[in-house]
C-alpha cells in the first residue's frame, strides 16, 4: 500500500517535469491529459486507501542520513497513511479531478495551457506531499513548494504585474510565517528528539516533556501554528489570500479556496498532539491562542467580504472567514470537526469557485459584479449550482455546511468559549448577508454588463454538478466521517448535533438572507444609505482595516530605509571608510616619511646612520 | 708607546673626520674627512695587529688603501660630474635623492 | 596516473600548449579550452563515483613528487571528502565557464591561457597535501585574477574595473599574507613537535627526524601543539582565510570584482575561488590548529549573522544584477560560516554541501546576467523588464536560479541550507574571552536570513523579467541550440539532481568532515597538556 502511496506521490511531479522540458509535449494536447490523469490517479488511490487501509502504515526512506552509533541526525522522506491522510487525499483527488478537468474548458484558447497543467501538477504534487509527510521536516519540504507552485500559478499572467505582484506577496507572507514554523519545528526537535509525528507522540505521551516549562512548550506550539496560519491565512497573515485571486480561477478554486489553504488546518491536526488537550501535559496556552486568532480572522473577513465588488474577491474573504472556523475548531480541540468542515468546504468552496469561474468566462472576464446580473436566465446550470453552494456555505439544512458548522459551534459551546461562540453564530450571519449580495448582484436584476453572457461548455458544468452533488449530500456522511476519523487517534470526543444550537444559528441566517434581499435585492439604495450614513466603518471596511497599508508602509519605509542605511553603510563606512581609509593612512605615511626623512641631503643621511649606529652599538654592549 | 696610545690618536682621528663628514658643506672636505676616517681605521688595524702579534691587521692595512684609493678616484669623478652638472661642490644644493 | 594528478595536468597542459599557438587560431584556441575543462570534468565526475566511504585512509587518490627534500617539500596530491566535492564543483564552473567564454573576442589566446592557469590553481589548491603547495597553487589563481578582470572587465556601478581588480588583489594576497605567517609558523611548531615521534602516514609508520622540517599537512595535522599557540595562531590563519571567504566586514571587494569581473571570471570567482577561503579554515585552520578553532569559532558564529542579514539587506537596496548577487554571494557565505562554525558533523556537513550548492548556483546566476549582459549592456534591473518574453529559455533558467537561492527545496542550497540550521540549532557558540554561550541566535537570524533572500531575489525576478516588455529588448536573442543551452541546463540539472538525492554528495563530504572533526572536537583539553 505504501509503494503505491509513493508513486501516487511522484506520478505529478513526473508529468510536470515531463510538461516542462519537453516543448513539443507542452504545446500538445497530450500535456493537460497527463496532468488530469496523475490527479485522477490520486483520487482513485484515495478510494483505495479508503477502503483497504485499516491501521496506519508508514514507509520511510533517508534523503540525508548523518548518523553515528551515538547520535546523529537523520532527514528522511515517509509516508504515512492513516484516517486522516486518506480523508484528505480524498478531498485533494476529487476536488483536483474536478476543477483539472473544469480547467480544460476554462483555460481553452490560452497558448500556453502546457505551462499551465506543469505547473498545477507540480502543485497537485507538493500538496500530496504534505498529506503523506510524516515528520516535520518532510511538511516544511513541500510547505516550501506549495509555496513555490503557489507563487508560479498566481503569477500565471506574467506579464500583469499587479499578478506577479500578489505571486511575490503570496510567497513572501508564507515566508515570513515558515520562519516561524522553522523555529517551531527545530524546538519540539530540541524537546522530543525526533521529526517524526509517531515518535514526537511517543514522546509527549510517555512524559518525555514534563518538567519543561510551559512557557516553552506553548512557544513552540504557536510557532507551530504560526506557521499553520501563514498557508491558512490566518489574521494576521491573510493578506496574501485575497491578492491571490490574480490567478486563473480554477487555480483560485484548487489551491486558494480548497486545498492549499486547508494544509494548515491539516497540519495542525496532524499535529493535535502538540497542542495542550492531549499528553497531559501543559502545552501553555497556545490552543486557546489558536482559537482567538481564528474567530477574529472568522469576523473580521467575514466584514470585510460585505463590501468588496469583485466576485473572487468575496468568496475569497468568505474563504478567510472559514479557514477560521476550522482554526477555531482546532483550537477547541475538536480536530475531527475541523477536519470535517474542510472537507464539506473543500467541496462548497470549490463549487463557488468554478461557477464563478463559469461567469467570469461566460461574462468575457468580467468579475466585477457591479457590471454582472441578471445571469440567473442565461446561465441556468451555474446559477443552480451555485445556489446549492451558497446554502451550503451558508449552513442551511440540510446541506454541508449546515452539519459541519454546527459542530464546530457545538465544539466551541462545550469547551465553553462563549465569546467564540457569539462571535462565530454573528459571523454565520454576516456569511448569509454577503453571500446574499453576491448572489443578487450577480444573477438577479438586469444583465449590466457589455459583451453578451453565454453558458459554459460541458467540460465546464460537468464538474460544477458533480460538486454541487457532493456538497449537498457531503453532510450527511457526518456521521460516516466521525465514525472513520473516530479510528484516528486525534479524534479526543464524538460530537453530535445539538438540536437547539442549531436552531439558534439557522435563524441567524435566515435574518442575515432576509437583510440580504432587502438590501441588494428589493432596495438596493438602501445600502447606500447605510454605507453613507456610516463612512467611518465603510472606509475602515474598504481599507481591509488598514492592515494591508500597514504591511506597506513597514516593507516600503521600514524595511527599505533599512536596506538603503546598510547600502549607505556599506559604501560610506565600509568601502569609503574602513577600505578607502586603509589606502589614505598607507600613502599619508608614505607621504609623511618621505618628507620628514626624504630630504636628500648627504648630511642627514650621514646623521641618521651615525645614530642608527651608535644605537646599535649601544643595544648590542648592553643586552 | 702603548697600544692604547696608538689607539687614542686613532680615535681621534676617526672622529676628527666623522665630524668633518658631518659639518663641512663642500664635498671635496668631505671626501677628505672620509681619507681620514679611513685611515685612522687603517691605523688602528696596525696596532691591534702588533698587539696580537700576527700580520693580518697590516694585511688589512693594504685593503683598506687599495679601496680607499678606488673611492678617491669614484669619488673625485663623481665630484667633477656633478660639478659639470650643478656648478657647485656644496652638497645642500645638491638633494637629487628625495626624487 | 591517479585521478588528482590528471585533474591537476589537464588544465596545466592546456595552459603550456595555448602559449604556442597562433593568436588567429581562436576556434582551436577555445576547442582546447573546452578540451582540457572536459577532461577534468570527467575525472571529478570518477572521483566522485569512486570516492571510497568506507575507506579507513583519510585522503584518497594520492600522488607525491619529491620537490626539494631537504626542506621537507613535495607536490604532494591527494582528497578526501570535502576536496572531492571542491573539484568537482571547480570542473562544473570551469566547464560552463569555457563554454560561457565565447562572447569573448578581444585576446581570445591570453583569456583563455589565464583562465587554464587559474583553473590550475584552483584545482592545486583543492588537491594539495602540501602546505607549500596549497600557497603556491592559491597565488597561483589570485594573480591570473587580476588580470582576467584589469583587462576583459567591465565598469562596475560607479567603479572601474581597474579599481575593481586592484582591490580584489590586495585584499586576497593581504589574506594570503596573513595566512601564510601562520603556516609558516605551524610549519615550525608542528615539525618539532613531531620530532621523533611515530605517526601514521598513508598506512604505514613513519617518523620524523630531529633536525628535520615538513610541509606534509598529513603529517602535521597529526602533531599535538600547545593550546597557546594554537589560540594565537588561530586568528592569524582564519582572518587570512576570512578575506576570502569573505567574512564581514572585509567583504567589500568581492561584490565589486563579482560586478566588474567578465562572465566566466565572475563565475569561478563567485563560484570557486570563496571557496577556497573555507577551504583553507576548514583544511588548515581545523586540521593543523584543532583546538584554536574550537577555542574562536563562537566568535565566528556571531559575525556571520551579520553577513547573512547585512549582505541580505544591502542586496535589496541595489539595483545593479551583479551586485545583488554579489551581496547575495556575501549572505549565503554566512550561512557556510555558521556551518562551519557549529564544529558539528551536520553543520559542517551543511556548510560544505552549501559551498558546492552555492557555487553552482552563482556561477549559473553570473552565466545568465553575463548572457543579458552582452545583449543589453546593461546590468539595471530597472531597465530591463519583461525579459520572459524575448528570452524564455534563459529566463526560466534565472527563475531557477532564483528559487535556488531563496532556498526552495528541490534545490541542493535547500538540502545544504537545512543542514546548516538543523546543525546549528542544538550548538552553543562560546565566545572566548567572555564566558558567555550563544545559543539560538545566529540560526534565528538565518532563517530569517530565509526570508530576506526570498525578498530581493523575487523583486529582481519580478523588475527584471515579468511585466511588460520594454520595446527595446524585443529583439533579443534567447539562446537556441544544444551548445548554447548545454552550460545553463547542465548547471540546473547539478543542482536538481544533488538537491533530490543529496545523499550522494553528502555521504562523501560528511566522511571527509567528520574526519577532520574528530580531531577537533576535545582539541582543547588534549592541547591544554601538551608545553
Amino acid at each position: 500500500m505504501t509503494d503505491l502511496a509513493w508513486i501516487c506521490l511522484f506520478a505529478p511531479l513526473v508529468a510536470a517535469v515531463w510538461i516542462g522540458v519537453s516543448p513539443r509535449f507542452r504545446a500538445g494536447a497530450g500535456a493537460p491529459r497527463l496532468a488530469i490523469a496523475t490527479v485522477l490517479f490520486a483520487f482513485v488511490c484515495s478510494l483505495i486507501f479508503l477502503f483497504s487501509v485499516h491501521e496506519p502504515l508508514q514507509s520511510s526512506i533517508a534523503w540525508m542520513d548523518l548518523r553515528t552509533p551515538g547520535g546523529g541526525i537523520v532527514i528522511e522522506l515517509g509516508v504515512i497513511l492513516d484516517q486522516l491522510s486518506i480523508l484528505m487525499l480524498l478531498v485533494v483527488g476529487a476536488v483536483g479531478s474536478a476543477i483539472f478537468i473544469f480547467a480544460l474548458g476554462y483555460m481553452k484558447g490560452d497558448p500556453s495551457v502546457g505551462r499551465f497543467y506543469a505547473k498545477f501538477a507540480l502543485f497537485v504534487f507538493s500538496m500530496l506531499g504534505i498529506v503523506f509527510a510524516n515528520n516535520f521536516l518532510m511538511i516544511f519540504i513541500f510547505w516550501e513548494l506549495v509555496g513555490v507552485s503557489s507563487y508560479l500559478l498566481i503569477g500565471y499572467y506574467w506579464q500583469k504585474p499587479s499578478a506577479v505582484e500578489a505571486g511575490k506577496k503570496a510567497f513572501l507572507v508564507n515566508r515570513v510565517a515558515d520562519f516561524g514554523f522553522l523555529i517551531g519545528i527545530l524546538m519540539i526537535w530540541q524537546l522530543t528528539g525526533s521529526f517524526r509525528f509517531d515518535d514526537i507522540q511517543q514522546a509527549v505521551e510517555a512524559g518525555a516533556l514534563t518538567g519543561t516549562s510551559g512557557w516553552t512548550l506553548g512557544l513552540a506550539a504557536f510557532l507551530i501554528f504560526i506557521g499553520a496560519a501563514g498557508k491558512s491565512a490566518q489574521f494576521p497573515f491573510h493578506v496574501w489570500l485575497p491578492d491571490a485571486m490574480e490567478g486563473p480561477t480554477p487555480v483560485s478554486a484548487l489551491m486558494h479556496a480548497a486545498t492549499m489553504v486547508a494544509a494548515g488546518v491539516y497540519m495542525v491536526a496532524r499535529t493535535f498532539f502538540c497542542f495542550g488537550w492531549t499528553g497531559g501535559v501543559s502545552w501553555g496556552d497556545a490552543a486557546e491562542v489558536m482559537a482567538l486568532f481564528g474567530g477574529l480572522t472568522a469576523f473580521l473577513a467575514a466584514t470585510m467580504a460585505l463590501v468588496q465588488n469583485d466576485i473572487k474577491k468575496v468568496l475569497a474573504y468568505s474563504t478567510l472567514s472559514q479557514l477560521g472556523y476550522m482554526v477555531m475548531a482546532l483550537g477547541a480541540g475538536a480536530y475531527a470537526v475541523s477536519m470535517f468542515h474542510l472537507t464539506t468546504h473543500a467541496f462548497f468552496k470549490a463549487l463557488l469557485f468554478l461557477c464563478a469561474g463559469s461567469v467570469i468566462y461566460g461574462c468575457h472576464h468580467e468579475q466585477d459584479m457591479r457590471r454582472l446580473g441578471g445571469l440567473r436566465k442565461k446561465m441556468p446550470v451555474t446559477f443552480w449550482t451555485f445556489t446549492v453552494g451558497m446554502f451550503a456555505l451558508t449552513g442551511i439544512f440540510p446541506f454541508a455546511g449546515f452539519w459541519s458548522k454546527d459542530l464546530i459551534l457545538d465544539a466551541l459551546h462545550e469547551r465553553e468559549f462563549h465569546g467564540l461562540f457569539l462571535l462565530s453564530t454573528l459571523t454565520a450571519g454576516l456569511t448569509a448577508l454577503y453571500m446574499a449580495r453576491a448572489w443578487f448582484m450577480t444573477f438577479f436584476g438586469k444583465y449590466r454588463g457589455r459583451a453578451e453572457p453565454h453558458e459554459s461548455p460541458r467540460v465546464m458544468t460537468g464538474p460544477l454538478v458533480f460538486l454541487a452533488i457532493c456538497s449537498a449530500s457531503a453532510g450527511f456522511f457526518y456521521g460516516g466521517a466521525q465514525g472513520y476519523l473516530s479510528r484516528w487517534q486525534g479524534m479526543v470526543s464524538e460530537l453530535d448535533i445539538n438540536v437547539s444550537i442549531a436552531i439558534v444559528s439557522s435563524f441567524v441566517v435566515l435574518i442575515g438572507y432576509a437583510a440580504g434581499w432587502y438590501f441588494f435585492f428589493r432596495k438596493p439604495e438602501k445600502a447606500e444609505t447605510v454605507a453613507r450614513r456610516f463612512p467611518a466603518l465603510h472606509r475602515l471596511l474598504l481599507h481591509k482595516y488598514y492592515i494591508d497599508d500597514f504591511y506597506l508602509w513597514v516593507v516600503r519605509s521600514v524595511q527599505q530605509t533599512i536596506a538603503v542605511f546598510c547600502r549607505l553603510f556599506e559604501e560610506r563606512v565600509i568601502v569609503d571608510g574602513m577600505v578607502g581609509g586603509t589606502v589614505r593612512a598607507a600613502r599619508r605615511a608614505g607621504d609623511g616619511l618621505r618628507k620628514r626623512f626624504q630630504t636628500g641631503r648627504i648630511t642627514q643621511y650621514a646623521y641618521v646612520f651615525l645614530a642608527g649606529i651608535t644605537l646599535l652599538v649601544i643595544v648590542m654592549v648592553v643586552l | 708607546m702603548t697600544v692604547g696610545h696608538v689607539v687614542v690618536l686613532a680615535g681621534t682621528l676617526f672622529t676628527i673626520g666623522m665630524l668633518g663628514v658631518l659639518s663641512r658643506r663642500n664635498i671635496l672636505i668631505v671626501l677628505l674627512s672620509l681619507e681620514l676616517m679611513l685611515n685612522s681605521a687603517a691605523l688602528a688595524f696596525c696596532a691591534f695587529g702588533d698587539m696580537a702579534g700576527n700580520l693580518d691587521g697590516q694585511i688589512m692595512v693594504f685593503f683598506v688603501i687599495v679601496v680607499a684609493a678606488a673611492e678617491v678616484a669614484i669619488g673625485l669623478a663623481i665630484v667633477i660630474a656633478l660639478f659639470r652638472l650643478r656648478v657647485t661642490v656644496d652638497t645642500d644644493r645638491v638633494d637629487l635623492l628625495k626624487q | 596516473m591517479s585521478l588528482s594528478l590528471l585533474i591537476l595536468l589537464a588544465p596545466a597542459t592546456a595552459t603550456a600548449y595555448l602559449f604556442t599557438v597562433k593568436p588567429e587560431r581562436k576556434g582551436h584556441i577555445r576547442r582546447v579550452a573546452i578540451g582540457a575543462s572536459l577532461v577534468t570534468l570527467v575525472g571529478a565526475i570518477l572521483m566522485w563515483t569512486s570516492y571510497d566511504p568506507a575507506s579507513t585512509e583519510k585522503y584518497q587518490f594520492l600522488t607525491e613528487i619529491e620537490w626539494a627534500p631537504s626542506l621537507g617539500l613535495a607536490l604532494r596530491l591527494g582528497a578526501d571528502g570535502i576536496s572531492m566535492a571542491m573539484v568537482l564543483l571547480t570542473a562544473f564552473v570551469i566547464f560552463t565557464g569555457t563554454l560561457i567564454s565565447r562572447a569573448i573576442e578581444q585576446h581570445v589566446k591570453e583569456h583563455y591561457i589565464l583562465l587554464m592557469a587559474l583553473v590550475t590553481g584552483v584545482f592545486g589548491v583543492f588537491l594539495s597535501l602540501d602546505l607549500f603547495f596549497f600557497y603556491f597553487f592559491y597565488e597561483m589563481a589570485v594573480i591570473p585574477m587580476f588580470l582576467l578582470i584589469g583587462v576583459w572587465g567591465s565598469q562596475a556601478a560607479k567603479y572601474s574595473k581597474e579599481y575593481a581588480t586592484m582591490k580584489l588583489t590586495l585584499y586576497l594576497t593581504a589574506g594570503a599574507v596573513l595566512a601564510l605567517v601562520g603556516l609558516l609558523a605551524v610549519y615550525f611548531k608542528g615539525s618539532e613537535a613531531l620530532w621523533g615521534q611515530t605517526v601514521k602516514l598513508a598506512g604505514e609508520s613513519f617518523t620524523l627526524e630531529t633536525g628535520t622540517y615538513t610541509f606534509d599537512m598529513r603529517l602535521l595535522e597529526q602533531a599535538v601543539l600547545p593550546a597557546a599557540f594554537q589560540n594565537a595562531w588561530f586568528p592569524v590563519v582564519f582572518l587570512g582565510f576570512a578575506c576570502i571567504i569573505p567574512m564581514w566586514p572585509l567583504h567589500s571587494w568581492s561584490p565589486i570584482g563579482h560586478a566588474a569581473a567578465p562572465s566566466a571570471v565572475s563565475m569561478l570567482h563567485a563560484g570557486v575561488l570563496m571557496k577556497l577561503g573555507a577551504y583553507g579554515v576548514l583544511r588548515l585552520g581545523y586540521g593543523l590548529l584543532p583546538a584554536g578553532a574550537e577555542h574562536w569559532m563562537g566568535w565566528v558564529a556571531l559575525l556571520c549573522c551579520m553577513n547573512i542579514i547585512y549582505g541580505g539587506m544591502v542586496a535589496m537596496a541595489q539595483r545593479d544584477m551583479k551586485f545583488i548577487i554579489g551581496f547575495s554571494s556575501s549572505s549565503h557565505m554566512g550561512y557556510v560560516l555558521l556551518g562551519l562554525a557549529t564544529l558539528g558533523v551536520t553543520g559542517v556537513t551543511g556548510a560544505v554541501f552549501l559551498m558546492f550548492a552555492h557555487g553552482i548556483m552563482t556561477a549559473l546566476a553570473f552565466a545568465l546576467v553575463g548572457y543579458i549582459y552582452d545583449q543589453t549592456h546593461t546590468r539595471v534591473i530597472d531597465d530591463w523588464g519583461g525579459l520572459m518574453k524575448p528570452l524564455p529559455f534563459v529566463g526560466t533558467c534565472f527563475v531557477i536560479m532564483a528559487f535556488a537561492s531563496a532556498g526552495l527545496p528541490g534545490f541542493a542550497n535547500f538540502a545544504s541550507e537545512l543542514l546548516v540550521i538543523v546543525g546549528s540549532w542544538n550548538a552553543g557558540f562560546e565566545l572566548a574571552g567572555t564566558g558567555i554561550t550563544v545559543r539560538y541566535l545566529p540560526t534565528i537570524a538565518a532563517i530569517w536570513g530565509l526570508v530576506v533572500t526570498g525578498t530581493y531575489m523575487l523583486r529582481a525576478v519580478r523588475t527584471a523579467f515579468y511585466g511588460e516588455t520594454n520595446p527595446r529588448w524585443e529583439g533579443l536573442r534567447d539562446a537556441r541550440g544544444w551548445s548554447a543551452k548545454l552550460p545553463f541546463v547542465l548547471l540546473v540539472l547539478v543542482l536538481a539532481y544533488t538537491g533530490f538525492f543529496p545523499h550522494l554528495i553528502v555521504e562523501p563530504i560528511e566522511n571527509g568532515v567528520r574526519a577532520v572533526l574528530e580531531r577537533v572536537n576535545g582539541a582543547s583539553a588534549l592541547a591544554e597538556a601538551v608545553r
